[in-house]
Formats: C-alpha cells, structure tokens, sequence
C-alpha cells in the first residue's frame, strides 16, 4: 500500500462570483521512502492539492474525493488522531521562512514548540534534540544559533530552520511547496541537496512542489505535471523526461530556456494565457493554447489514462501526437 | 584600482559609460552600506549587457543610478556626449526619455487608477510637441507588444501580469528611447508566459534598435538575451565581457559555483558554495568573494583583485584565475 493516495480529489472554492474549481479529479500516490515532484504554473492547483492535504484550506473550500494516509482516510481524521497527526506524521515546508517563523519568538522556542507538545518531552530533552535537528540541517554554530531571532539569520539560513522544524517529530512524509522559489540559485541548490539527502537518510517520502521542471529532474523518481486545477501527465522522472507525451508538458519544456542553447536563440513560448478557472470543467483546460487541438478536445474532458507502451505513465490527452485532423474543428 | 577597474572598458564610442559608480546608502547611526563599490562598464548601441548575480549584490542598484534613481555617491555616467550624473533637474528629466526602465512586478508598476491608454500615452503628452506620435501611431505601438487596442481603456487589474508587463513594455517605448533597462523583466511571470515576453523584447530590440541592460538571477534566461554578461558579487564585478566566452569558459570562481548551482546544468559541483552571503554592511577585505571561494589563498583576504584579461573582451578580478596556465605574461 502506498503511503500517500490522493483519489480523484476536487476542490472548489466558493467565492463572492460563484465557484472556483481549483483542483479538479487529481490522482496520485507516494511509496514510503519515494520523492514525488508535482510541477505547475500558478493556478494550476498544485499548492491547493497539498494544503487541502495538510488541512489548510479557508472555509470556503469544498473537498470532494478521498486522501489516505498508510490507510488513514486523512479527510476524516478522528480529532484525537488529528491533533498528533499534522507535524508528527506529516509536515510541511512552505516557499517563504520569513512567513513560516515567528518574528518575535527565538528559534530555540519555536524548534521545540512542537516536539514539546507532541512528545511531552522536558525542555532539555527537547533542546538537546533541537540542537541535533540544526546540525542535521548543517547550520554552523547550532547552540548559538538556538537563542538567536529569525532576522538574524540569511534567508537560506532560516529556510534550514524550518526544514529542521519540520523534521522534529520524524515525520514518514514531508511536503514542501516551492522551498526554493524565494532563494538565491547559490542557495537552491544547497537547500534541494539537503532535503534530497535527509531523504535518504531519514526514509522520508518527500513531495516537492514546484513551478521549475530542472528542480525536480535529478531529485525525484516521480513526476505530475498539473495544468488548469488537472492532472496533465504523470509517471517516472526518467520517462517523462524521456518520453514527454502529453502537448502541455512538452510545450513547458521547449519554452524555458536552457543554459546550453545559444544566446539568440528563439524560444517556443506557449501561446495564450493561463485558464479561468471560475468556468466549470468541461474541456481540456489546455485546449485553447495547444497546437494539438482538436473539435473532441473543446467539449470533452480527456481522462488521465495509461499509455499503451507503458502502464505506468499516464497521461490526460485525447491528441497528444496531433494525427486527429484541424479540418474537423 | 582593484578588481575595480576600467581596464574592461572598450573605447571612448560607447552609447553608455559607467565609470568607477559608488553607491552608498546610510545606515542605523553613522554606518553606511556600500551598494556598489567602483564599478566601471560600458554597453555600445545595440548590445544587450545582462548583469547577474545573487540578491544583495547591488545589481538593480547599479541600473537604477545610470537613470538617477537615487543619484550615486560618485562616479561617472555617460550617456553618448552627456555626462548624466551633471545634468540639471530639466536636462535630467529630458535625458530620462531616452534612458526607459521596464521592472520586476509589472502590475504594481503600473497605476491602478488608470487605464492602459492614458498609462501609455502619458509620456507622449508631456515630451511631443509635434505630431510624431499620433494616435493611429500609439495604437500600432499596442499592437506590436501584443495587446489588442480594442481594450486600451480598460485598467490594468483587467490584464494577466504577462499583459501588465507587455503593457509597462509599450509604456517604456512610446518614448522612442535608445536605451531599455530591464530589471527582472520575468522573474515574476509564470514560465509558459515568460518566453513569450523575451521574444517579445528581442523583436522590439531589433525593430527599435534598441540597446538593453537585462537583469536577472536567472542564468539560463540572460544566457539566451546577453551579448556580454557583468557578473556582481556584493557590489563588485567579478567578471565581464562577451557571454558565450563567460558561460563556456568562466574565470571567476564565483562564476564558476554560480554556474553549476543551475538545475539541470550538468556541471559539477566542484564550485559550491560555502557558507551565506556575508553582510554588505561589513563586506570581507580583500577579494570580496574569499570568504565563500573553494580556491581561495592567503592573498585574497588582503589584497582587492585587479582584473585580468582571459580573451579579448573576457575579464575577471581573482588572485588566483590565471590568464595563462604556463605563467607567462599575457600579451593581447
């Protein structure tokens, strides 16, 4: 069984001008121990899959479909089981540390808030074992560091403060939602390296949130690539790097540039803007920007199905080799 | 003049000059932050110059002092005959028209309470007293950035931010400058969109001929818009000079680490970097990167770098990059 299974979820927010549908019929699983990258633009669901997860959505929202846990239904979670679930069994990272810390509270007290709670352990215990999360995490000088305020220290700096945070309770899965978008490249690289290695060290299924396909290609075995609140395309890093099926996931590639195409070179841009989401799903959200459409792909919505070549690499297309025909549009 | 110098400098004919720019901001009490410690480069007409390099490193500032915003402590900037940093308020305003700026967030650069024709036609009003720009003019102008006039009246809260910034774009030109600084054009613009807007400013760079100072943290994007590349480390340059000679064959060692840290670069990590930036307040003495190098020697702590040349518009400040690995003096 995997550790994570998200089936068929959907989440509409209700607003002030009818309904939103942010995520719609989203499908995926992590293994224990494996890194799942989901790759997005804005609006295309991934932070709201993760927070509706983490139970971190406004009132406003509406769920629909099913998430479990090692077999816990984690949208019905007894409220004795929820209140040490969150940060024991589950924890997240978010982009921004400034916002994920307290300003006003040294990192010494929030580090071990949690542990504290959750593990009644005594306050040197928790110390102790707050000082081993910093070393873990490589900040230098961890017992300075512990009394110390969050505006002392450089954004990569307090970025491992809240990695180490998250980690204090031994969490089986960590998702982190765009860790290094507010981060230098220097230190992006340092921070992916880092959470990539308590991976592994730790047995730690990771899901790592992000807008950058080079981010997630060399630290994860799993990809979903979302569009529009939809599950585009999904299977294995190396295949879908390999063997891009579906148009929306190809055109992303072909439009970023690559530091090894030469200066001038002109850029595939994908045309068009990023779908509305207030419009109830009814066709493929990619279809006015895609080079691929087809009559079919405007009033009917492409499941996400298996490859004929590969059952594991699904995809969500009704033309993703262009042989249906313009002319019947 | 050390790791400072304008030994990179490539004649008197360049559109814009920079020469030995020193912006200081004060501090709490009496410190003061260097931004940008004697910086000199030059840009000829029509060459975009990307300037990279980490947050904090005094990038913006530098293109923000070339238009005087906020003047630098010292320095010189010449734009073609003009030395701008001497202009009276008058002139300066009127050189601004030549010398536009696009930013970042392109919907907080735009005024909220007014609509994309008024924003657009603004500049024209105040500077053009002739009949050069007419309407039918401004309109063929909206249509080139891609936006279809049949909304100029509508505000920009109505656009997406790829619109907002083809918007501040069409604002920015409408002027007819010589000069676009471009400062993080993209970086807030989703990646489907982002190609749209280089390709975009690379047809209007050579429809307008237009000359560019592109900045962004983005390697991979100044890799596909430069012709030469700056690349600052706490308000010093620690390399310059032609882009495909600098991205093949870097010097710098911080080029070097900035350069693997791409994802998906494929380079090695043999130039990580150790350590935080350190606190511009207090840079290191010496080579200001010696604190973070991998390569770094005893000399780096105490002597500021003078740069070096490794190609024929290739320099780099570092003690220990060497022109030529036999040892012998380099005659180009």
């Amino acid at each position: 069984m995997a550790l994570l299974e998200v089936k068929d979820l959907a989440v509409t927010f209700a607003t002030a001008s009818g309904p939103v549908y942010a995520v719609s019929n989203v499908n995926f699983s992590v293994e224990r121990g494996e890194a799942l990258g989901i790759v997005g633009e804005s609006g295309s669901g991934k932070s709201v899959t993760v927070k509706s997860l983490m139970n971190l959505l406004p009132s406003t929202a509406t769920i629909t479909g099913s998430a479990t846990y090692d077999g816990l239904d984690m949208f019905n979670l007894a409220s004795s089981r929820r209140k040490h679930f969150y940060g024991v069994d589950v924890a997240m990272v978010f982009q921004n540390p400034m916002t994920s810390l307290n300003p006003v509270k040294r990192i010494g007290v929030q580090l071990t808030e949690g542990m504290r709670y959750h593990r009644n352990l005594s306050k040197s215990a928790a110390k102790s074992r707050a000082l081993e999360l910093l070393d873990m995490v490589r900040i230098p000088d961890s017992a300075k560091r512990f009394s110390q305020y969050p505006h002392e220290l450089s954004g990569g700096m307090r970025q491992r403060v809240v990695i180490a945070m998250a980690l204090a309770n031994d969490p089986a899965l960590l998702i982190a939602d765009e860790p290094t978008t507010a981060l230098d490249v220097t230190v992006q690289r340092d921070i992916l390296d880092l959470l990539d290695g308590l991976r592994r060290d730790l047995d730690m299924a990771l899901v790592l949130i992000t807008h950058d396909l080079g981010v997630v290609r060399d630290r994860t075995d799993d990809i979903v690539v979302m569009y529009g609140g939809r599950v585009m395309e999904s299977a294995s890093t190396a295949e879908l790097f390999a063997n891009t099926i579906h148009p929306y996931s190809r055109a992303l590639r072909r439009s970023i540039p690559d530091m090894s195409m030469p200066r001038g070179t002109r850029l595939d841009p994908i045309p068009g803007s990023p779908p509305d989401l207030a419009i109830a799903p009814a066709a493929c959200p990619f279809a006015p920007r895609c080079v691929n459409v087809d009559a079919i792909c405007k009033f009917s919505l492409p499941e996400l199905a298996p490859d004929t070549a590969n059952s594991e690499h699904l995809f969500a297309c009704f033309n993703p080799h262009g042989e249906l025909n313009e002319e019947s549009i | 003049m050390v790791g400072v110098g304008s030994e990179s400098l490539r004649g008197d004919d360049a559109l814009l000059r920079v020469e030995h720019l020193i912006v200081e901001f004060k501090g709490r009490g009496r410190s003061k932050l260097q931004a940008v410690s004697d910086v000199s480069f030059d840009v000829f007409a029509g060459e975009t110059l990307g300037i990279v390099g980490e947050s904090g490193c005094g990038k913006s500032t530098t293109a923000k002092a070339i238009i005087q915003i906020p003047p630098p402590t010292s320095g010189t900037i010449r734009y073609g005959d003009t030395v701008v940093n001497e202009l009276d308020k008058d002139a300066l305003r009127e050189t601004r028209t030549d010398l536009q700026m696009i930013f970042q967030d392109p919907i907080s650069a735009l005024n909220p309470r007014r609509s994309v024709w008024d924003i657009i036609r603004e500049g024209v009003e105040i500077w053009e007293t002739g009949d050069r720009w007419t309407d039918e003019r401004l309109v063929e102008l909206i249509e080139s950035v891609g936006i279809d006039p049949q909304y100029r009246d509508r505000k920009p809260f109505q656009f997406s931010g790829g619109q907002c910034q083809r918007i501040s774009i069409a604002r920015a030109l409408a002027l007819d400058p010589e000069v676009l600084i471009c400062d993080e054009p993209v970086s807030a613009l989703d990646v489907s969109v982002q190609a749209q807007i280089l390709n975009l400013l690379d047809d209007l760079q050579t429809e307008h001929e237009l000359t560019m100072l592109f900045i962004s943290h983005d390697l991979a994007v100044v890799r596909n818009v430069s012709d030469r590349v700056l690349v600052m480390y706490l308000g010093r340059i620690a390399e310059i000079g032609d882009a495909d000679s600098i991205f093949d064959n870097p010097q710098h060692p911080y080029t070097q680490a900035l350069l693997s840290a791409v994802p998906g670069s494929g380079m090695s990590d043999d130039g990580s970097l150790a350590g935080d930036l350190p606190s511009p307040l207090d840079p290191p003495t010496g080579c200001r990167f010696h604190t973070r190098c991998s390569q770094a020697i005893d000399i780096c702590a105490t002597e500021i770098p003078e740069f070096k040349q490794f190609g024929t518009d290739h320099w780099a400040a570092c003690h220990v990059a060497s022109p030529n690995p036999d040892g012998a003096p380099v005659n180009l």
